[in-house]
């Protein structure tokens, strides 16, 4: 497999699935993947504004928010379901607090510029920033 | 220029009684169809006609998963003639019968020349050169491939993988006929055809199905204990369909259907590290622990 290596060059990767991706073998694969879903929350996030009618900040989190308590109770459902200890891993906070933390962790923590940047406009559109 | 005659060897191979033949000349037509693209078209329905049942009737053989690479990339140069015949329905129904059955690398084979397929006919209607009983696709793709990414994520969570691997779920390694059930299609390439077939679906179906489809992606994501292949697949998939639902005429998306998709991203930005630091942490402590031992 090839993957994102930081300056954004293609660096073969070898991950075996379920080792930890903070372990040498495996930066690469962890930059690529958040890379990735910073860039599909993005979108995500565009098509919310287009549905919101164009709301952004507070506005727009809160038509999220309402959009949201049938989708809430759903995924409880499957993380019971899923069983087991982990299942308490599920972050069921409401989902704009969950947004805005996720992207200032990214934010504050991350050492990948690239991402922060990303993360930090994410927040921003959110009114976080 | 020899298109004719190497399309009739090509097909007499096919049909040999030796499975060294047949993947010989299935590797030859994949690359023919990568090389000549189009000027195969008028004999890609003779070569289908042979091709099809070769590929996906009859007992699983080491390498068949070759003929289903070749159909992949026969669909991806000809999709306008084979809709013509033997058409979209028939080839559909063909490659998830083959994505059904047991055994792994062909089921993922199958399930690759199906997206190869979707993804020809979502190019054609990029294109404004829609083939015919493309749009019928996504009703025919979707109920299979959403039960096997709801077996997936009702599955027990992954127990950490300390040998091989690379990137396919739990599910798909686990239990591979030894409860005498057919495993769930694999993941990964599951998500792919539905991101590739949500492309070409009309919009009064994306309107009914976008609540299921985006459901499934965020608890692909928001799962505990999912690989990150999953993940990586999963927001692939759910880019691919975001950027449909928001081209032009694309149908948008609802809210209802985003906060789902956008909890599970969230998870997966937020596990990608803080629990990846907490196991790492884990195991540095016992390793202390035993070095004081």
């Amino acid at each position: 497999m090839t993957c994102l290596g930081p300056a954004g060059k293609a660096v073969s990767c070898r991950c075996p699935s379920g080792t930890p991706l903070l372990s040498p073998p495996c930066r690469a694969i962890t930059l690529q993947l958040r890379g990735r879903l910073l860039e599909v929350i993005s979108r995500a996030l565009d098509a919310a504004q287009a549905a919101a009618g164009g709301a952004t900040g507070p506005a727009l989190v809160g038509a999220l928010e309402a959009a949201e308590p049938a989708a809430v109770a759903a995924a409880a459902d499957k993380a019971e379901g899923a069983g087991g200890e982990e299942a308490m891993e599920v972050d069921m906070r409401p989902l704009g607090p969950l947004l805005q933390a996720g992207l200032k962790s990214v934010v504050d923590h991350e050492p990948a510029a690239a991402l922060k940047t990303a993360a930090a406009a994410s927040l921003k559109r959110l009114g976080a920033l | 220029m020899h298109a004719e005659e190497l399309s009739a060897l090509v097909a007499g191979g096919l049909r040999a009684s030796a499975w060294g033949r047949k993947k010989a000349c299935a590797e030859a037509l994949a690359a023919m169809a990568t090389a000549a693209g189009e000027s195969l078209c008028p004999h890609a329905p003779g070569l289908a006609a042979v091709l099809v049942p070769e590929a996906t009737a009859g007992r699983l053989w080491d390498g068949k998963e070759a003929l289903l690479a070749a159909l992949g990339a026969l669909c991806c140069a000809c999709s306008g003639a084979l809709a013509a015949d033997p058409g979209v329905p028939q080839l559909v129904a063909a490659l998830l019968a083959a994505a059904g059955r047991r055994k792994t690398v062909y089921r993922a084979a199958a399930l690759r020349a199906l997206k190869q397929l979707l993804d020809a006919l979502g190019d054609a209607a990029a294109k404004g050169a829609p083939v015919t009983g493309a749009d019928a696709a996504y009703a025919e793709v979707a109920p299979p491939l959403l039960a096997a990414v709801e077996a997936h994520v009702t599955a027990p969570p992954a127990k950490p993988a300390g040998s091989g691997g690379n990137g396919s779920s739990t599910s798909e390694r686990a239990g591979e006929g030894d409860d005498g059930l057919p495993p769930p299609m694999p993941l990964a390439e599951s998500l792919g055809c539905l991101a590739a077939a949500w492309r070409i679906a009309p919009l009064a179906v994306r309107a009914e199905s976008g609540a299921a489809l985006f459901g499934a992606l965020g608890s692909v994501l928001v799962r505990p204990g999912t690989p990150w292949a999953s993940w990586l697949a999963a927001a692939g998939a759910a880019d691919e369909v975001l950027k449909a639902s928001a081209g032009l005429g694309g149908g948008g998306a609802q809210l209802q259907w985003l906060a789902p998709l956008l909890r599970g991203l969230v998870h997966a930005l937020t596990h990608s590290t803080v629990s990846q630091v907490g196991r790492r942490l884990d195991w540095v402590r016992d390793d202390m622990s035993r070095a004081r031992r």
